[in-house]
């Protein structure tokens, strides 16, 4: 009896095994759909041209520095738009991203970004994840394990900011950051990253400033948006002494820099999907 | 106090190693399993855990009344929920401390403890639920739900090992087939250890005890006889992850988490990985017991009370990890680091075994 009861388990672990190759449908990758040559004819659906127009900032996050760097053409994230469908777009980081849920207390990095992009017209589904914990090695290991499971069309990325903290070699950090971008191209998902934030304690700190400048430079090599974030808050922690001070329960230049890197993420997604129009249109006989 | 054991000792040695990769960045983190192998302390902690159930349990025989040891276990689950509400109180309030010290708000942020700070009402009912954990304070939730789900296998372990195993690898392949999780909240995430697969290895050590009281003999034949192959696999794992080798998540076959490396969903490499270890060093701490003594000690007296040092150890990670943020760490640093924390390990095994009855 006991023996039957095991195999009668182990068959029924057998049918659950069995089942998603059945019942399952693997999400359709962007890539694997033969629709471009329809894409390309089509006329750009309205709400899309709306989004070709550069963003306004809100007049606390205008700053000297650019918001963003870069003239990466997002063309995953194009496709789905003339397709018609949300955008799938994939807030990953620190704990700040933690919730896409506007309901929260002191709105949060992904839902404000949502908004943003909404509010510029396009139709997006966020999902927010952190890397709690993670860095190096590790870190890049979860963030594919995520995006397979979540196929997006664009992956905001924060990066640097769990490496700097503990201290990792910024040329070890360097390496995987690259090879992880390589990576994403080649499962064609968009990326937007997103350096760290500036902190005036660490101003002068060569290992944090040393992760910053990786970060600036591996994407330019790699030709990926970056999200200029922390000169920017550089500039508004010198336009606002105070808000570097904790006052409140709150680092109000935190607080700032999350809301204004979304200001600044939508700008970059926006200036990308320009890109990507005007690369479409060279490349079109 | 019992005296120095297998199942002790290394337990003692995976919470060092735990110590110390709990502090990234630190040079002696290259020292630790996970650098030669693809499974490492984490897998090594859950399965000696299994192996001291089947001493709770008794095993099949019955010796101790089932009541008892779902009693002994409810309340061990109990003791560590209570444990882990108490550090993570503690780390919060370190962030927190170390936020206004140093005038840093990148440690209110610091794994995922952002919403303690920001949704605090929010974030303190997922505290009590262990729906909210932060990084590196993880591992608790996840015993006290392996407990619970033990306790399960244990009764039905009491009529048949096999039907135990079986329904085991049953919830395992399903929640890898089905990628089942448990869910975070307030965070939209889910639990960095998934409770649903990793029973299995704390199953699995469990019926590796249950099978060694029982068939004593037959056993050691068996464990001689797997030893060469199992030294091939740990020596294939060493060379997987000196090449830094990884499965390609968006290529392997579906269901993936069968053909990853994945530490969340503890893929079968891993738990393989594991018992070839196991098997592999199965000898030895006869070895080390006549040769470092002092060492086996050490690592025993850390093993018997390995909650309470994990849990300091937790703690005296974040406040390494806090100290190497704000100073200038260093091989020096991060030997100082090492050494206090290898001492004050020990301490605080001494005064738990100050106790009456300590665990």
């Amino acid at each position: 009896m006991d023996r039957g009861v095991a195999a009668l388990v182990l068959l029924a672990s057998a049918c659950a095994l069995a089942l998603p190759l059945f019942f399952v449908a693997d999400a359709p990758k962007p890539e694997h759909r033969d629709v471009r040559a329809t894409i390309l004819n089509q006329a750009a659906p309205s709400r899309f041209e709306i989004a070709g127009n550069a963003p306004a900032l809100s007049p606390q996050c205008r700053v000297e520095s650019a918001p963003f760097d870069g003239r990466a053409p997002l063309r995953t994230v194009r496709r789905a738009l003339l397709e018609k469908r949300p955008a799938r777009v994939v807030s990953f980081g620190t704990s700040s991203v933690l919730s896409a849920d506007a309901s929260s207390p002191i709105a949060t990095y992904s839902s404000e970004l949502g908004r943003d992009l909404e509010e510029n017209g396009l139709d997006v589904e966020m999902i927010a994840r952190t890397q709690a914990g993670a860095v190096a090695d590790d870190a890049a290991e979860r963030l594919k394990a995520e995006l397979a499971a979540l196929r997006p069309d664009l992956l905001v990325w924060q990066v640097g900011t769990n490496d700097a903290v503990a201290r990792i070699d910024a040329e070890d950090f360097a390496d995987d950051l690259r090879e992880t971008l390589t990576w994403l191209a080649a499962h064609k998902i968009d990326v937007v990253l997103v350096d760290p934030q500036y902190v005036a304690r660490l101003s002068d700190d060569e290992g944090y400033t040393g992760i910053v400048d990786r970060v600036a430079a591996v994407a330019s090599e790699k030709r990926v948006l970056r999200v200029n974030r922390y000169d920017a808050m550089a500039d508004l922690a010198r336009a606002h002494p105070s808000w570097s001070r904790f006052t409140g329960d709150r680092f109000r230049l935190a607080d700032m820099g999350d809301r204004c890197a979304a200001e600044y993420t939508a700008g970059a997604i926006v200036a990308g999907l320009h890109a990507a129009a005007t690369a479409e249109e060279r490349e079109t006989p | 106090m019992r005296a120095p054991n297998a199942i002790d000792f290394w337990r003692g040695v995976a919470l060092v190693m735990i110590f110390i990769n709990h502090v990234p960045g630190m040079v002696y983190s290259h020292l630790t399993l996970r650098n030669y192998a693809i499974s490492d302390a984490a897998e090594l902690f859950v399965f000696l855990a299994g192996c001291s159930l089947a001493f709770v349990a008794a095993g099949k025989a019955g010796a101790r009344p089932l009541r008892q040891v779902i009693a002994r276990l409810l309340l061990r689950a109990f003791e560590i929920w209570r444990a882990q509400i108490v550090i993570i109180s503690v780390a919060i309030a370190l962030l927190g401390a170390g936020a206004i010290v140093f005038n840093d708000p990148l440690l209110l942020g610091w794994h995922g403890a952002g919403p303690a700070f920001s949704d605090t009402a929010r974030a303190s009912i997922g505290l009590v639920l262990l729906t909210y954990q932060i990084g590196y304070f993880n591992i608790l939730p996840l015993y006290v739900v392996l407990l619970l789900l033990a306790l399960v296998f244990i009764v039905i372990a009491r009529r048949s090992l096999a039907a135990a195993l079986a329904a085991s690898f049953a919830l395992y392949a399903a929640t890898l087939a089905w990628e089942l999780r448990l869910p975070s909240w307030p965070a939209e995430d889910a639990w960095f250890f998934n409770p649903l697969s990793w029973q299995a290895l704390i199953v699995l050590g469990f019926a590796v005890i249950t099978l060694q009281q029982s068939h004593a003999e037959r056993w050691q034949a068996i464990v001689a006889r797997l030893w060469p192959a199992a030294m091939i696999v740990v020596a294939l794992g060493a060379g997987v992850v000196w090449m830094d080798y990884r499965p390609d998540p968006m290529t392997v076959p579906r269901p993936r988490f069968f053909f990853l490396f994945d530490k969340q969903f503890l893929s079968p490499i891993r738990i393989v990985n594991m018992i070839a270890i196991a098997i592999a060093f199965y000898p030895l701490f006869p070895i080390l017991a006549r040769y470092v003594g002092p060492v086996v000690r050490y690592c025993s007296s850390l093993g018997r009370n390995s909650l309470a040092v994990f849990c300091m150890a937790s703690l005296l990670a974040l406040a390494a990890q806090i100290a190497r943020y704000v100073g200038e760490p260093g091989f020096l640093f991060d030997t100082g680091i090492v050494l206090v924390g290898l001492v004050i390990l020990r301490v605080t095994a001494w005064i738990a075994e100050l106790q009456p009855s300590s665990s």
